[in-house]
């Protein structure tokens, strides 16, 4: 008896073991029966780092109620939870590697298309003309390869820079800068009144710092081409190292003792407490502007918007949702996933909670902050529209800035030296 | 009683499966891949022993990254486990309180990476942190070194963050000397033997194959240590604090390069094996002393 269950007892663990391994659960390539009225219910797969303190959770928690309400009885929606957009691209980057993306994916940005292009639907054949408005021809543009569509456009770029009116006037300014010889100089300005001018990160890629940078670069027409070019590979050319020059002035002149290895938070944390004057940034951060468990009451009344001196603003497509579903009944239900969160009425709702700006054409409201109608001005206004790195640049020359900001900074490496260290990791892809 | 070899193959066949599942196959499948030029897009081509001559003969970053873990090993083999003997020495005397600080010792062992990573950063903060706070009250001017991020202090501070902590060491050291059979140190007492040479004469030799089990278990550490770097240089400023570990997770994560990933995967084992052996040579570890 003894032996029997004991031989029982190994035959279950290996069977444990084997099943644990091989156990498939909520298989969105499986479409399960289900729902009161009989129908076949299909099961879509969709992490997200729309979760916790993320600016856009509410959004999509509320989208994802109205969804289920409407096609809950036919259509079930995965919800992985992946707190951090970088953790997120690494997820995604894993999964890819297996041949197991999930069904719709939303990076918030950063640009998975060319390196995975190859696993993701092509979308050309389920995009209307009516669906089509959606974006502006340059959101899908930012969203396509070749003629060929990998991803739907819900919001664009429109990424400028917030200044502190307060602290302005009291260095005697009394309007952004419109050259860069004259953000210089009111820098110089605010230093003189004992005032810190920038707010500055060199952390997950130095978000603010490269906005500066980047806007610096595309102040020229050569410039603003080479900042809309997808993966760049070369850096070595005069307008990147000018301004690469003009980082490593900030961050050695003008920025807190906290911005060599500090994080975004960092930077904002030093602008909503009134130690920075200025910080380039999206509208997304307009709703903490009224937060006043970060800020000071009226901080927002404080706060002033300005594009790039140049005239430069970013203003551009954003990576979208893109589709991996692997059979033909689970496409169709991604689709209208994702159609339903990229419609006209869920980028109204992002505008109003998140300050996003939607990738359709005229969509406003009366529940938008004014600083963020203030930000959608300065992009139409703009003489030069540019993309963001995180959107165009390979992930490893994103990677690479944030370890060599640190050397620029402490003036071990020249700016020419910056620039080839980017080219060579570039040049790995 | 003797064993039917049938039936101790059907009780290690769970065991043996899931190590072939889990361990074996990927093993098989890095090795094999650290031969093939394998990228994201779809590129998987034969390229023999190419990237072990790029990353050997040519890769500046590789050769920052092996020379930086064996620094590191050398350190936490030396030091951290130098420390943590001395200590555990100390608390075999059993003075008063030897418990509580046995236990305080230990506190950093249960903290996750995660949280040591950002109370390191916050400790070491240039504006805020603790050390410069402390360094401007003393010496009543501002201090504000950045050492996590100045190229000259970088190395030093990410290896505080992991050198003194030997908890570990000290739960297994003084596991080992307080093993110790007490006859042996009496007839050392017998023949007139002070404690100092008690402890360096006798004690230090009996826990030998202890000693060598720590410095196996710091060497190692050293050749998997990632979070704690990760969350707090990322390998920079440049390529300072860059490590085996941390270089292949870019090299896979973000250079989508595959086979140069598995390449560094396959140095790696290699290097672990190796410095388990030579520490086994070392230490005598199969040799027992009582």
């Amino acid at each position: 008896m003894k032996k029997l269950l004991a031989m029982a007892l190994a035959g279950v663990l290996m069977l444990g073991a084997l099943s644990g391994c091989g156990g498939q659960s909520g298989s969105a390539d499986s479409p399960s029966s289900g729902g009161n009225s009989g129908t076949k219910v299909v099961e879509v797969d969709f992490p997200t780092h729309w979760v916790g303190v993320s600016v856009n959770a509410p959004w999509f928690q509320e989208r994802l109620a109205a969804f289920n309400e409407q096609y809950g009885d036919q259509i079930k929606i995965n919800v992985e939870e992946i707190a951090g957009d970088q953790n997120y691209v690494d997820k995604m980057k894993v999964l890819y590697s297996s041949n197991s993306l999930p069904d719709a994916i939303n990076t918030g940005g950063y640009n998975l298309i060319d390196s995975m292009k190859d696993q993701l639907v092509v979308l050309n054949d389920y995009i209307d003309d009516d669906f089509q408005k959606v974006g502006t021809d340059i959101a899908w543009e930012v969203n396509s390869r070749d003629g060929q569509i990998y991803g739907i456009p819900y919001t664009r770029q429109v990424i400028g820079y917030f200044y502190n009116k307060d602290l302005f006037a009291q260095a005697g300014i009394d309007k952004p800068a419109e050259t860069w010889d004259e953000f210089f100089a009111q820098c110089d300005k605010l230093l003189a009144a004992g005032i810190t001018p920038l707010s500055m990160d060199t952390a997950d890629s130095g978000w603010v710092t490269s906005l500066m940078l980047g806007a610096m670069v595309g102040q020229t027409d050569s410039g603003e081409a080479f900042m809309n070019q997808n993966l760049p590979t070369d850096y070595n050319f005069p307008e990147f190292v000018d301004a690469v020059a003009n980082i490593q002035k900030m961050f050695q002149k003008y920025t807190t003792s906290d911005a060599v290895g500090g994080a975004y938070e960092n930077a904002a944390s030093n602008f909503f407490m009134e130690e920075t004057a200025i910080i380039a940034n999206g509208p997304w951060m307009v709703s903490d502007f009224y937060d006043e468990t970060l800020v000071e009451p009226g901080f927002a009344d404080r706060v002033g918007t300005a594009m790039f001196p140049g005239g430069v603003m970013y203003n551009s497509g954003k990576i979208g949702f893109n589709i991996a579903s692997k059979d033909p009944e689970t496409l169709e239900a991604t689709l209208t996933f994702v159609k339903f969160l990229s419609n006209e009425e869920s980028q109204q709702r992002m505008l109003e909670i998140t300050g996003d700006i939607p990738s359709m054409e005229g969509i406003t409201s009366s529940e938008v902050k004014p600083l963020i109608n203030e930000v959608i001005a300065n992009g139409d206004a703009a003489a030069h529209c540019i993309n963001d790195f995180q959107s165009l640049w390979y992930a490893n020359v994103v990677d690479e800035i944030s370890i060599q900001y640190p050397l620029l900074a402490q003036g071990k490496i020249t700016p020419e030296q910056f620039a080839k260290a980017l080219s060579d990791v570039a040049a790995k892809n | 009683m003797k064993v039917k070899k049938w039936k101790l193959a059907v009780f290690l066949l769970p065991c043996l499966l899931l190590f072939a599942l889990i361990y074996l196959i990927p093993l098989c499948m890095v090795f094999g891949s650290s031969f093939f030029e394998w990228r994201s897009g779809g590129v998987f081509r034969f390229v023999g022993l190419g990237n072990y001559m790029q990353a050997f003969l040519h890769d500046t970053r590789m050769h920052a990254a092996i020379v930086n873990t064996i620094i590191w090993v050398l350190l936490q083999s030396i030091v951290h486990v130098g420390i943590g003997t001395v200590i555990a020495f100390m608390l075999s005397r059993k003075l008063r309180g030897w418990k509580v600080l046995r236990t305080i010792y230990m506190i950093p062992n249960v903290i996750s990476a995660a949280a040591l990573g950002v109370i390191f950063l916050n400790v070491f903060n240039p504006k805020y942190g603790l050390i410069n706070s402390a360094i401007s009250q003393i010496t009543g001017s501002a201090f504000e070194k950045n050492w996590f991020f100045e190229q000259s202090s970088a190395f030093m501070t990410v290896t505080w963050s992991w050198l003194l902590y030997t908890g570990m060491i000290i739960i297994l050291v003084l596991a080992g000397i307080l093993a110790i059979p007490g006859d042996l140190v009496e007839a050392a007492r017998i023949d007139g033997a002070s404690e100092m040479e008690i402890n360096f004469k006798v004690r230090l030799p009996l826990i030998r194959t202890i000693l060598g089990t720590s410095v196996i278990l710091a060497a190692t550490s050293m050749l998997r240590e990632f979070e704690l770097i990760y969350l707090t240089t990322n390998g920079g400023p440049g390529e300072t604090t860059l490590n085996l570990p941390l270089y292949l997770y870019k090299t896979s994560m973000t250079d989508n390069n595959y086979g140069y990933a598995n390449m560094m995967g396959v140095v790696l084992i290699l290097a672990g094996i190796l410095t388990v052996y030579a520490i086994n040579r070392l230490f005598r570890m199969n040799e027992a002393d009582y």
